[in-house]
């Protein structure tokens, strides 16, 4: 089969490969679409500790299932699926506390196990059992259902932070998670919802998403106007969607008292420390919190809220490439060309 | 292929694969035996390999199957030992010679496909021809001894030192073994499980302490006439024997870190006083490797085993099928288990291979 195969920093190629043996307990899915995450294009740029190349990459995955592995129930020859990234282990403190995400192996799909960047995906046995992977609802398109993962990581982050009836929430970063989280905060029943991003342009893509307010920092102080739409009462909720450090010092002025800032995007290694205004979290009684990943049953609600239309991933996948211009599909997402870049193999 | 396959950490799995291809510069071996080394309990049962799924094993010895292109053929039948490591060749430490140090290596059974399968696939750089009338299961212990041997090489052994090992397992045993061939006068070992000392005891270690029943450093310091050992070998790799090792070495002498750590070490002060205040030498060692690569650790190994002055085959308690792997690990990684080195041996079913070493 044809794979785009991590070889090393900036080295990734398109090769013929044998196609995964289906095993006891596993599945093979043929991909029909696997989206670009920014972990990839870090990955193939700097490398990580859990990747270890030749490997192939690739973690928001949708496709068919072509083989069903011995004892593996619920799954046919047919079934249309959408598999999620982060593999539980199952047996730590923390996958059997239901916190799957923050289990101790961090084991993942394009990590330490092939992903979707590929004709062909095996999902391991683990993962079957784990339950990492669902059928997709009805008629669901597959770049659609692909974006699961990545709204499954923002259900988990608005889990954290109680994002809920009549909150006034702030979402900082207009990509495809902070579009995502603009949806889903209104869907959670949000009163308010500001949307804050530098660049006009990406700004003006968010509109269809429906927000309350649009700030672009570019033209405007986002704390003021954040304390102007509300009242000078502040965010009850400030989500970081973007790894600016910047970013996250701000979400601190535009909180509320009693609100809680969620560090949602990790900052790039360069810029890992930032600078607490820690009177003000004293005062204003803030809650700082960090969220990552999801859990396999994050996953499964996130695909129930694309197919029930309550979040609109279609829009969100603005450029798509075939397997064989793997390099451009990285190489659009590097430079923020549009929101997220599929790959059909 | 019949292969152990690591599908995920906790899984490993007998099954076929197929037989793997060897390409430019590399051969495929037929694997006659494969050891399982310590390290491989965790990784196989706990952490995982680099990629899953992935063959463990690197521990291993076989016959030359089959030569990719640009390879001698006249290593096709032979018997040999592979090393496990692959440098890169490249990075300061390669061009220096200090293989174990490389900044980007590939190992068989960690980060490629290793030799717990009726095949693994080798570059030919890292063959070593097995002597006549060694076993290839001796050629599988080649790798852990030179382990040993290279440790003891970089901290040191002196004509007449008095050594003692903590530690009774494989790497400890074949330092003991080493210690009297490089020259000690007297080697004790030291472990809490009594089967182990008995067999060290049968494999002619002069003094086998039980540290559960007695501390072992006033044992140390009672047989070294209140000195304490010239050399301290550290091959266990937790805490108490981390800090133990520190208090049975006499003044100006030296002490070698070779088991890999489980557990944080708080060194008591007066312990740590000892370091400045006997003059300590403390040495930690890696992997097995030298230049000309693999290293003469490895080809020392093969002369000492040849010679017969190195029993490693003593040290083998058990020997499995193929198909019998994942129960093994279990069985091994039981508190108080007795194996000591246990063998894989994929063709168990034919015998008459493994015994003579009489082929060519």
């Amino acid at each position: 089969m044809k794979a785009a195969i991590f070889r090393g920093l900036g080295e990734m190629t398109v090769a013929d490969v044998p196609e995964p043996d289906v095993v006891e307990g596993s599945l093979i899915v043929r991909v029909n679409t696997c989206a670009v995450c920014g972990s990839d294009v870090r990955i193939f740029r700097r490398g990580n500790p859990r990747v270890r190349p030749p490997q192939i990459l690739g973690h928001e995955i949708a496709g068919v299932v072509v083989a069903v592995g011995r004892g593996v129930a619920g799954f046919g020859e047919g079934d249309r699926v959408a598999v999620s990234a982060d593999i539980p282990c199952g047996r730590c403190e923390w996958c059997r506390r239901g916190l799957q995400n923050n289990c101790v192996q961090e084991l993942a799909m394009g990590y330490q196990f092939a992903g979707g960047f590929a004709e062909y995906v095996l999902v391991p046995a683990l993962a079957v059992e784990q339950e990492v992977i669902h059928h997709i609802p009805g008629d669901l398109g597959f770049d659609e259902a692909a974006l699961a993962e990545p709204l499954g990581c923002c259900v988990n982050g608005q889990d954290i932070s109680k994002v809920g009836g009549g909150d006034c929430v702030v979402v900082i970063g207009a990509g495809p998670a902070g579009c995502m989280h603009v949806q889903l905060a209104k869907a959670r029943g949000a009163a308010k919802v500001i949307l804050i991003q530098r660049s006009p342009a990406r700004l003006e893509f968010a509109r269809r998403f429906g927000a309350d307010a649009y700030v672009s920092t570019y033209h405007e102080d986002p704390v003021q106007r954040v304390l102007a739409e509300t009242g000078g009462h502040g965010a009850d909720i400030v989500i970081v969607a973007t790894p600016s450090a910047e970013a996250q010092e701000q979400a601190i002025q535009m909180a509320a008292k009693r609100g809680r800032v969620n560090f949602f995007g990790g900052l790039p290694p360069a810029s890992k420390a930032i600078s607490l205004a820690s009177n003000v979290v004293h005062y204003k009684e803030l809650s700082i919190q960090g969220s990552h990943g999801s859990t396999p049953r994050q996953h499964g609600i996130a695909l129930q809220l694309i197919a029930h239309g309550v979040v609109d991933t279609k829009s969100l996948v603005t450029h798509a490439f075939p397997l064989g211009e793997v390099g451009e599909a990285f190489a659009a997402a590097e430079r923020g060309a549009g929101m997220k870049v599929a790959v059909h193999p | 292929m019949k292969a152990a396959v690591l599908e995920a950490p906790g899984r490993l799995v007998v099954r076929e694969v197929a037989t793997p291809e060897p390409g430019p510069g590399d051969v495929l071996i037929q694997v006659v035996a494969a050891g399982i080394c310590g390290s491989d309990v965790p990784r196989v049962l706990v952490t995982g390999t680099y990629r899953h799924p992935l063959i463990p094993g690197h521990e291993f010895a076989g016959l030359v199957a089959a030569v990719g292109p640009r390879v001698d053929a006249t290593w096709l039948g032979r018997r040999v030992v592979a090393a496990p490591l692959i440098p890169c060749g490249r990075c300061p430490q390669c061009v220096g010679g200090h293989y174990s140090l490389c900044d980007d290596y590939d190992y068989l059974g960690s980060r490629r496909d290793g030799a717990f399968a009726e095949f693994v696939v080798a570059p030919a750089a890292n063959l070593l021809p097995i002597p006549d009338g060694v076993p290839e299961e001796a050629g599988a212990l080649c790798e852990p001894a030179s382990v040993a041997l290279h440790g003891l090489w970089q901290v040191g052994v002196e004509s007449g030192d008095r050594v003692v090992v903590l530690g009774a397992g494989p790497i400890g045993l074949l330092a003991t073994m080493w210690a009297r061939i490089l020259g000690g006068s007297w080697v004790g070992v030291v472990d809490v499980v009594p089967a182990k000392l008995a067999l060290a005891s049968r494999l002619g270690v002069d003094a086998c302490l039980n540290a559960a029943e007695r501390d072992p450093a006033e044992a140390v310091a009672e047989a070294t006439g209140g000195d304490g050992a010239d050399l301290v070998v550290e091959a266990v790799g937790v805490p108490a024997t981390q800090e133990q090792a520190l208090r049975m070495v006499r003044k100006r002498g030296r002490v070698l870190y070779l088991g890999n750590p489980h557990g944080t070490l708080a060194v008591p002060e007066a312990t740590f006083a000892r370091i400045l205040r006997r003059e300590l030498t403390i040495k930690g060692s890696w992997n097995s490797f030298s230049a000309p690569f693999p290293g003469r650790e490895w080809t020392t190994t093969l002369e000492a085993l040849a010679d017969g002055r190195l029993n490693a085959l003593g040290l083998v308690t058990d020997r499995f099928a193929l198909q019998e792997a994942p129960d093994v690990f279990q069985a091994i990684a039981q508190r108080g288990s007795t194996h000591l080195k246990v063998l894989l041996i994929p063709g168990q079913h034919q015998a008459h291979c493994a015994r003579t070493g009489a082929r060519s």
